[in-house]
């Protein structure tokens, strides 16, 4: 029983099954579906390349952080040296 | 534009532009009017999300307005954007990645075992035939280990593993493509950017117009020593054209009406009109990049060194993962030296370091046509000079007239214009231009000129011999003498002048004093090439002996060789080469040609003649000496980069294998650390090698 169970599930598909998924309404499904899998890829990359602007923010931020601090440093360093010439 | 600016700190900032969507043109014409804002250093746009990062040295405020007053169809007017960025490109390859990286995480979440286990088979097919086929022929190439990591691992029944293997596999090879593609694209954009301008025919009279207006249907007049712009057909006109930069073919192809002529090439003698049949465009960037690809004969030795070393270790790798097996009996240990072969990175990043130095020198105004060229460069321990026109600016003037025989000043003068206009010479012009300054004219009272190359004019005036040229011509040629009692007057002729001999019937005349001056730097320029290591520098000239020695006085040459004939200096590099020298040979005129091709590196400077650039290696565009100096350095660094890159390559996967074999790192990670290092020193690879001084415009 099972066998021609089996057979005509074959049949079925290869006559009738086919036909259906090779059918224009098919097809548009196929169609929106790439699509709506492009318009994801893009909004990856966009989600990607946001976070490689951000990411950049960052570094650009921290290097200013550091700048400043040295900065700050170094105007330190020159207050103490005139208190200490007064002495 | 209207923009909002999403973050910003000193010096940078950054935009989002309230456009719909942005093409990659838009990107582009965007990105080049930043970059052309005055004080703006850097400036990068995203297209997929419509942000610019804008890095500035001066005032905010201009560059706010800048922005303020952007539009796409004002930045399309300006006209900024090249022929070709590499715009596209990325985008192509950032495709390719995306689809890759996408496939795979949903093959790896979504699809059940059987299907992962047939998709891995059915990709493994093409890396097991690629193998086989190596193997068949013969060689133990990287396809063969490929080959072997995923078979073993299918039989082992690890289907994973063979999945990421191939993926790795895969991602290792776009980004070799991206990358060789990327160095090539950026080297030819900067190849391609000598636009000029063309005698376009209108009518019956000629305009110089911008080549981006030539259309095809156009004709263009390209006359002696011209470089011919565009492809075309001749429809008048003959001309004797070098196709050297096209066909390698040295003698020149005679062109006539109908006869097709191709862009790059350069009529060598005569003139002609042509019928432009193809616009700039396509032609010239797809011939250049072809050129690049195809370059096999201009790789450098170091690279063929490194592909064939590539090759060669592959059998080691092999017989490494054999041992490794039969040691540990651990086959994931021997994966992870598997999965580490030498060779890709050695291909690899070779090629990309010697393409990012031919796209920093052509940044720097120096055009350099191979690899192998920059090695020679680095490796010359000898300098051969011309002196009119490398040495000196070549646009000579009259200096002083000594007349003899009491013969007078003006007369000579005019008199000598009227013989040294036909004669197509420096020299020749300064007595031309000198004549029409003091408003002597010279209608044609001459007859029969006949010039003897090199050495000087005679003719007939007034039933009199008349000559005029070089001191071996007049005296020892012809045997001319000094008038009576003027010897003295004769000894005491300033040296550091080029001197042209005026003879009538015999008897000297005048002594016309030409003043060559020296470019500044030279002088500065010489001490800066000893100080690098080159021990010879020679100047050859075919001037004078007496103002060659005192100019090789003054600007510290070790060697001077006077009245030198073009087969000579040719002649002289060779027997220097013999000697086992590399010998670079510096010149801009077309009686250079023979020693520029005989060299082991030939520069030409490019204010000189066309065909002496199309023949050298190298061309030198900017009017400084100095850059000889850097090109030196470049060639240096770039040597050095390959020897460090190398000893990198083999330390670092050398260590990974070791690391693999004690099972400190599976072979998955290996694997990535492998990609990733080679990656890195990819990239690595196509920075700058000299830190940026004042680079006047660097295309990027």
């Amino acid at each position: 029983m099972k066998h021609i169970g089996l057979f005509a599930a074959g049949v079925l598909f290869g006559t009738a099954g086919l036909k259906i998924l090779t059918s224009k309404d098919a097809k548009k499904v196929y169609s929106h579906t790439t699509a709506a899998v492009l318009r994801a890829k893009d909004c990856v990359m966009q989600a990607v390349t946001n976070v490689r602007e951000d990411a950049e923010d960052v570094y650009a931020d921290a290097k200013d952080i550091n700048e400043r601090r040295a900065a700050e440093e170094d105007a330190a360093v020159i207050e103490d040296a005139s208190a200490g010439s007064e002495e | 534009m209207k923009c909002k600016i999403l973050h910003e700190s000193a010096g940078r900032m950054r935009v989002h532009l309230f456009c719909r969507r942005m093409s990659l043109h838009e990107a582009d014409i965007l990105e080049y009017y930043l970059k052309n804002i005055d004080g703006v250093a850097e400036a990068a746009v995203f297209d997929r999300t419509q942000d610019a990062v804008i890095t500035y040295r001066s005032s905010r405020a201009a560059l706010v307005q800048a922005l303020a007053a952007f539009s796409f169809e004002k930045g399309e007017q300006m006209a900024l954007v090249p022929e070709h960025t590499s715009r596209a490109l990325n985008r192509e390859y950032e495709d390719k990645l995306s689809w890759m990286v996408i496939r795979r995480v949903i093959s790896k979440l979504f699809f059940p075992l059987p299907l992962t286990t047939a998709l891995a088979v059915f990709h493994s097919v093409k890396y097991i035939r690629e193998g086989l086929s190596a193997l068949l022929h013969g060689r133990l190439s990287v396809a063969v280990l490929d080959a072997t990591a995923v078979t073993v691992s299918m039989v082992r029944g690890d289907f994973p593993t063979a999945s990421s293997v191939m993926f790795m596999l895969r991602l290792g090879e776009i980004l070799e493509e991206w990358t060789h593609k990327k160095s090539v694209a950026d080297l030819a954009g900067a190849m391609s950017l000598n636009v000029d301008h063309v005698w376009l025919k209108t009518g019956e009279t000629e305009v110089l117009v911008p080549i981006s207006d030539v259309k095809a249907g156009d004709r263009i007049v390209v006359r002696t020593g011209n470089l011919i712009p565009l492809d075309g057909k001749v429809v008048s006109g003959e001309a004797m054209v070098n196709q050297a930069s096209m066909t390698g073919e040295s003698m020149p192809v005679p062109k006539r009406e109908g006869s097709l002529v191709y862009a790059g090439t350069v009529a060598e003698e005569g003139e002609c009109v042509i019928c432009v049949e193809k616009e700039l465009g396509g032609g010239r960037y797809d011939r250049i990049v072809r050129m690049i690809e195809e370059s096999e004969k201009l790789k450098s030795t170091a690279e063929d060194k490194a592909s064939r070393l590539a090759d060669r270790l592959v059998p080691y790798t092999l017989g490494g993962t054999l041992l490794t097996y039969l040691l540990t009996r651990n086959v994931t240990k021997m994966l992870a030296v598997l999965m580490v072969d030498f060779s890709c990175a050695l291909k690899l990043s070779m090629p990309i370091a010697v393409l990012s130095a031919m796209r920093e020198s052509s940044g720097r105004h120096i055009s350099v046509k191979g690899g192998r060229f920059l090695e020679a460069v680095a490796q010359a321990n000898t300098v051969v000079f011309d002196k009119t026109g490398t040495l000196t600016y070549a646009s000579p003037k009259v200096a002083q007239i000594v007349p003899f025989g009491g013969h007078e000043e003006s007369e000579m003068l005019r008199l000598a214009a009227c013989l040294e206009e036909h004669y197509p010479h420096s020299m020749a012009n300064a007595v031309v231009e000198e004549a029409k300054k003091r408003g002597l004219t010279h209608e044609e009272y001459h007859s029969q000129v006949q010039y003897i190359v090199a050495h000087g004019i005679s003719s007939m005036v007034d039933d009199k011999k008349v000559l005029i040229g070089s001191a071996h011509f007049v005296f020892e040629d012809e045997g001319c003498r000094v008038p009576e009692g003027e010897q003295e007057k004769f000894d005491s002729l300033p040296a550091e002048y080029s001197h042209l001999y005026l003879c009538i019937a015999g008897e000297l005349s005048a002594v016309i004093c030409i003043h060559d001056p020296l470019r500044r730097e030279a002088k500065d320029a010489i001490r800066a090439l000893h100080a690098c290591g080159i021990d010879k520098v020679v100047m050859m000239t075919g001037d004078n002996r007496r103002t060659a020695e005192s100019v090789a006085a003054e600007v510290g040459v070790d060697e001077v060789y006077a009245e030198v004939l073009p087969e000579d200096k040719a002649a002289f590099v060779r027997s220097e080469k013999a000697k086992g020298r590399t010998v670079i040979m510096i010149g801009d005129g077309v009686n250079d040609s023979p020693a520029l091709s005989e060299a082991d590196a030939g520069i030409a400077i490019s204010t000189g003649a066309a065909i002496a650039r199309e023949i050298a290696d190298i061309t030198v565009a900017s009017e400084d000496l100095f850059a000889l100096v850097t090109l030196r350095k470049l060639s240096e660094a770039l040597i050095d980069r390959i020897h460090r890159n190398y000893r990198f390559i083999v330390g670092f996967n050398f260590s990974l294998i070791v690391l693999g074999v004690a099972g400190i790192l599976p072979p998955t990670t290996s694997a990535l650390l492998h990609n990733m290092s080679t990656l890195g020193i990819s990239l690595k690879s196509m920075t700058n090698l000299l830190p940026e001084e004042d680079e006047a415009g660097s295309a990027d």
